[in-house]
């Protein structure tokens, strides 16, 4: 799965092109999420689109969150549609990374 | 010089007779030039066939010996390419070279050629010869070889080499045999010698061969000792002399002239040749026949004078006087011609015919060969005649003319078998395959067809119209041969097995029909469906006895007039029914066409076979009916004439035969056992209802309870069956509210009055305590069950102790609100408890003493967890200790498996089927204790408010992810109330529980089938995953670490905190359901 980055600054931004992220295709992602995440310290994930996220999704998720973590990186979650904050709710991302209503809030809430 | 007058006289006579003689002559001579052409036109044709049916007898000599000598081959390439023997195979028995591996290798020939048994008597020896040296070896055979063959094998080994140096032995046709015949060294036997090649590594090393025995040459001679101015000789297939019986000193002549002839003539045939042929030292007549030697190549020709032909030399071979009158006809004829000079067919005819043939475009006159005809007809068939008339079965010539068997001949027995004549048959050159019956005929066809192209003998088994269109089954078995005319004739005996072929299909059809009896009986024995196992069996019989038509015939009365009524139909699909849908529905006994039937079906008697043999006025009416032939067997149910069964047959005028008759007659009686059953139970059954109605009145009032009504979320049935006397068993129910209601069960000890109030004392004490305890409470809560037994043991416990009685008891609340049963037993026979879940039942067992029993027990209380679809079975020991006559108790494990079996059905109807058969255990209606017995089954809480449901069939494939989601929202959606949060927590849920289906439970295989029923109650909203995979359980209970250490394990997490109840069922055949239960006051 390709994956487009939009440079924010020094931050890469990543819209998720699909309206799901469960079992059947969140592998794909995961390859490419981490690839990101090696080149740029700050990652924002745009997830407007995502509808639908469950349990591998989140799996994914978190393991990429963790990834960044341990490599001294930040990640930032924005635009969860409603469906997706609730499941991020119920894993308590919050928790560990940044769930915000935009890019530019995400981006804002990064550390220099 | 006068002349004298009287001389003049006899000369004028002379002329006349002269002249007579010579009209006579000249009638001869046209038929005898007439037959010569046509011999000639023939000649053409007679020597192809002749060559091919010699060529089809060799090979069918060669098929004898063909495996063996296979089999030799095979063993000696796999010795020599073992390596364990070189090139040079053991020498033969006089070996040089070790006796004992020769001895091994004549052991092994030996076990080889066991085997082929059948073939070793005649076998001179076995013989190898490798390629490059002049080493032959001999095998001896199973008895030792006197042949002294040396020159022979040179013989077949001079053979062999040329045919290998023309690249005819090849590895690619390994299997095929060269056969040659030629004379034993001692000239005294023909041999047959066969030759296959040996290879190894695909090249040609040798070849191995086989001598056979054929004949004393002393037989092929014989007949001519004495004949000494006769002679023969024999040629072999290149038409060089191997023998003859005279001395020739012109031996090159000889060889041309029998070449001649020899190549030419391969049929016995005969010649006149004029004066003057080699071998004949004087000059005289002389006819030449040849004759092929059978099983070879060879041809033997006699050359005979005429004075030895006349001394009728030839009834020694010809041995029929008739046909060699024939002969005799024209070969006198042909004599006189010859003194008269005229030409007849000599060497040198001989020689322009075979160069015509060759050439094969000379032109051949066409002229009738009427004379032959009857020449060869004559010959051919009438010693036949003579011999046949006295076999067993008809003898019959047929040749293959047109795509059709032309009868050539018939012996006179046909007329016996097929009633027609010989000359019937023949003269009108009837096919032989028109007689034989139309689903036979394309197999008859194809036997002859195969047998013709094959030259093996056709064999078949087929039923043949009669003159009379009667059924005749014959055997027919027919040889083919060529026949002169290079046609294939088969000559063939027809033997008559109708009774045998009758017989046996009548056999096979009594077996088939007691087949479906035996069927039939086993599903009367069950009696689910009255009317579905009557027409099952009826179309089983259909079937098996291929009837167009089944009936069953019920007798009634139709104003005051015996008529019978048609309850069942089954018609063979296969056949239109010719009745269309105009069922026949009733006939009358005491009118019409059928009244004749009454009197023999009232006793008992079948009427069987052809309508036509039937009286007129049935035979009309059901020819009305197109029924061609009928069975009806009359049903008697015990002693009761009941109806009858008709099976028609619309197809063919068959025969009922006593073995098929016997065995509708079993079926019939299996269905008449079975509507005598039917009668009798329905029967009994009211007698039983009707007695129990005035002893259960007394008990109702007094100690029964009444079923309480409307508990929404379970049904509850009772039944008592008091005995005569007034009985101790009790029961009541309390309906606190509509979730909760206790049920109590009980059974004072001992019979009558004192018993009964004893048990109404139980129940108001009862009914006290509970009001007692409730008041007595400062909450709004239910007294526990453990408290109000408590409460009545205090209470009753003393008196009862006084009356020296106590009360088993079973007290149980249903809290429908949490789907709990709480229970005490106080030594009553243990609930069952039937789970729908893993359709198994339980018993709840408890340890309490009945009340009355002990001042201090203690009661306690436990609870179960009831689901809908639960059956709970209270029952007094009354049911459990039923016994039949043979002293057995009915049991508790009957009853559970009872319990089992019925489940499925509402709580009455599980009783009234306990009821059935306990009834039926015992062979009674009376029981020797009171039968109480209570059902409740537990409902589903929105069983009767389901507001909408939907259904989702899906793969396994997790693509399919996609599809649930959209059809849950849609799904949710239908319902405006629902929160867009609630229904994506539904989504999530079900989500997971999919997806934890498709990748553990179906372990990742994207084909199976996953079943989603979603329903929106008026409570909840309810989803089941149906699956047929690994059952799924809920293994994590903690939570999972959210730090991201963790990538999996969320899913059963997120449904538990999504949805409010999360079930696991499975049952033993392998279904699983996972049940997600969502509240809609749902406070997640």
């Amino acid at each position: 799965m390709e994956l487009t980055l939009e440079q924010l600054g020094d931050i890469a931004v990543v819209k998720l092109p699909v309206d799901h992220l469960d079992a059947s295709n969140c592998e794909e992602f995961e390859t490419p999420l981490l690839g990101v995440i090696d080149q740029h310290s700050k990652v924002i994930l745009d997830l407007s689109r995502v509808e639908f996220i469950d349990s591998s999704g989140v799996g994914v998720l978190l393991f990429c969150v963790r990834k960044s973590d341990n490599q001294g990186g930040q990640i930032s979650i924005c635009n969860p549609t409603e469906s997706v904050a609730m499941a991020f709710d119920l894993v308590r991302m919050h928790r560990l990374c940044a769930v915000t209503g935009s890019p530019e809030e995400s981006a804002a809430g990064f550390c220099a | 010089m006068p002349s004298d007058p009287i001389k003049k006289l006899s000369d004028k006579y002379h002329l006349i007779i002269a002249m007579i003689a010579g009209l006579f002559l000249l009638g001869v001579l046209a038929l005898l030039v007439n037959d010569y052409y046509s011999y000639k036109a023939d000649a053409k044709m007679q020597t192809r066939a002749r060559l091919a049916e010699r060529a089809a007898s060799v090979d069918a000599f060669l098929s004898q010996t063909k495996p063996a000598l296979l089999a030799v081959q095979q063993w000696i390439e796999q010795e020599l390419v073992s390596g364990l023997k070189n090139e040079s195979l053991p020498r033969d028995h006089s070996a040089q070279t070790g006796i004992e591996s020769s001895l091994t290798f004549n052991l092994k020939l030996v076990r080889i050629l066991r085997t082929y048994n059948s073939i070793l008597k005649n076998v001179k020896g076995f013989f190898y010869a490798s390629k490059n040296t002049d080493q032959v070896t001999i095998f001896p055979p199973v008895k030792a070889s006197n042949v002294n063959s040396v020159s022979m094998i040179k013989f077949a080994r001079k053979l062999f080499e040329e045919k290998a140096a023309k690249g005819a032995v090849k590895y690619s046709d390994s299997q095929r045999i060269f056969s040659t015949t030629c004379l034993d060294d001692d000239k005294k036997t023909v041999l047959q010698i066969q030759l296959i090649g040996i290879y190894k590594n695909k090249e040609l090393i040798g070849f191995v061969g086989v001598a056979v025995a054929l004949k004393k040459m002393s037989a092929l001679t014989a007949g001519f000792e004495n004949h000494a101015r006769s002679r023969f000789f024999i040629l072999d297939e290149k038409h060089r002399v191997v023998a003859r019986n005279f001395q020739c000193d012109k031996s090159k002549m000889l060889d041309d002239f029998a070449s001649a002839l020899g190549h030419y003539h391969k049929e016995p045939a005969f010649y006149i040749s004029k004066t003057g042929e080699p071998g004949f030292a004087e000059t005289q007549d002389i006819f030449i026949f040849s004759q092929p030697v059978k099983d070879t190549n060879w041809e033997l020709v006699y050359v005979v004078t005429r004075q030895d032909f006349l001394r009728g030399f030839f009834s020694t071979f010809l041995k029929d006087m008739i046909a060699i009158a024939g002969v005799l006809v024209f070969l006198t004829a042909a004599n006189y011609l010859i003194r008269k000079n005229f030409v007849l067919p000599s060497v040198a005819l001989v020689k322009h015919i075979r160069e015509e043939a060759e050439t094969g475009d000379a032109e051949i006159p066409d002229v009738p060969a009427t004379w032959l005809r009857w020449f060869r007809m004559i010959s051919d068939t009438l010693p036949l005649r003579a011999v046949t008339a006295n076999l067993p079965g008809a003898v019959f010539q047929v040749r293959w003319q047109d795509q059709a068997l032309e009868v050539v001949f018939a012996s006179e027995r046909i007329s016996d078998l097929l009633g027609i004549s010989p000359a019937e048959l023949t003269h009108s050159g009837s096919d032989l395959l028109e007689l034989v019956q139309q689903e036979y005929k394309k197999i008859a066809r194809d036997m002859f067809a195969l047998s013709a192209k094959n030259l093996t003998p056709a064999s078949l088994e087929c039923p043949m119209w009669t003159a009379e269109n009667q059924t005749v089954w014959v055997n027919l078995l027919a040889h083919p041969r060529f026949s002169s005319d290079s046609n294939i004739v088969w000559d063939g005996i027809m033997l008559d097995i109708t009774k045998r072929k009758r017989t046996e299909r009548a056999l096979v059809r009594r077996d088939a029909i007691l087949h479906a009896v035996s069927d039939a009986a086993e599903r009367f024995l069950e009696i689910s469906d009255w009317d579905q196992d009557t027409q099952k069996s009826m179309q089983d019989l259909g079937r098996v006895t291929n009837a167009s038509r089944i009936l069953l015939f019920k007798n009634t009365r139709a104003a005051g007039k015996l008529c019978a009524t048609a309850t069942q139909q089954w018609v063979d699909k296969s056949t239109a029914d010719p009745l269309g849908a105009e069922m026949i529905t009733a006939i009358s006994y005491e009118s019409g066409a059928f009244s004749c039937w009454r009197e023999p079906l009232e006793k008992a008697d079948t009427i069987v076979g052809p309508v036509e043999d039937l009286p007129d006025a049935p035979q009309a009416a059901l020819r009305d009916q197109q029924v061609v032939s009928i069975a009806i067997v009359p049903v008697f149910a015990g002693r009761n004439w009941w109806g009858f069964l008709r099976l028609d047959d619309c197809r063919s005028a068959r025969e009922w035969s006593g073995a098929e008759l016997d065995a509708l007659r079993a079926a019939v009686s299996v269905l008449g056992a079975a509507i005598e059953r039917r009668a009798t139970e329905t029967e009994l059954e009211r007698a039983r209802y009707r007695e129990l109605d005035v002893g259960s009145r007394i008990q109702k009032q007094l100690l029964l309870g009444v079923v309480p009504e409307d508990i929404p979320r379970a049904s509850i049935a009772t039944l008592t069956i008091p005995t005569q006397q007034i009985d101790g068993d009790f029961t009541d129910f309390i309906k606190h509210d509509p979730r909760h209601i206790d049920m109590l069960i009980g059974d004072v000890m001992g019979k009558g009055v004192p018993a009964a109030l004893l048990g109404a004392a139980i129940k108001s004490s009862v009914l006290q305590a509970i009001s007692q305890l409730v008041c007595a409470s400062n909450v709004t809560s239910l007294p526990t069950i453990e408290e109000i037994i408590t409460t009545v043991h205090r209470k009753v416990c003393p008196q009862m102790i006084s009356l020296r009685s106590f009360a088993t008891m079973c007290y149980a609340r249903f809290d429908l609100e949490k789907y709990r049963l709480d229970l005490i037993d106080a030594g009553h026979p243990n609930t069952i408890h039937f789970h729908k879940s893993c359709s198994k039942s339980t018993l709840l067992n408890s340890e309490n003493m009945p009340i009355g029993f002990c001042e201090n027990e203690v009661y306690q209380q436990h609870s179960y967890r009831i689901e809908p679809g639960d059956v709970l079975l209270f029952y007094s020991d009354g049911l459990m200790e039923a016994k039949n006559s043979a002293g057995e108790i009915f049991g508790v494990q009957r009853l559970s498996d009872l319990v089992e079996e019925f489940s499925h059905l509402e709580p009455d109807k599980i009783l009234r089927e306990i009821y059935g058969r306990v009834a039926h255990f015992t062979h009674s209606v009376s029981f020797r204790d009171d039968l109480t017995c209570i059902a409740v089954k537990i409902k589903s809480p929105t069983d009767s408010r389901l507001v909408h449901s939907q259904t989702l069939v899906m793969s396994s494939n997790l693509e399919d992810l996609v599809r649930l989601r959209k059809f849950i929202k849609d799904f949710c959606n239908r319902e405006a109330d629902l929160s867009s949060k609630f229904i994506n927590q539904l989504e999530l849920a079900v989500n997971e529980a999919a997806s934890n289906i498709m990748r553990h439970a179906y372990e990742g295989l994207p084909d199976k089938q996953i079943i989603l029923d979603a329903r929106i109650l008026e409570d909840r909203v309810l989803f089941e995953l149906t699956h047929w995979g690994k059952p799924l359980s809920q293994l994590q209970i903690s939570a999972p670490a959210f730090d991201g250490s963790q990538q999996h394990g969320f899913g059963l997490y997120l449904i538990r905190n999504c949805v409010d109840e999360v079930n696991y069922i499975s049952d033993e055949r392998g279904k699983s359901v996972v049940r997600l239960t969502k509240l809609l006051n749902s406070v997640k």
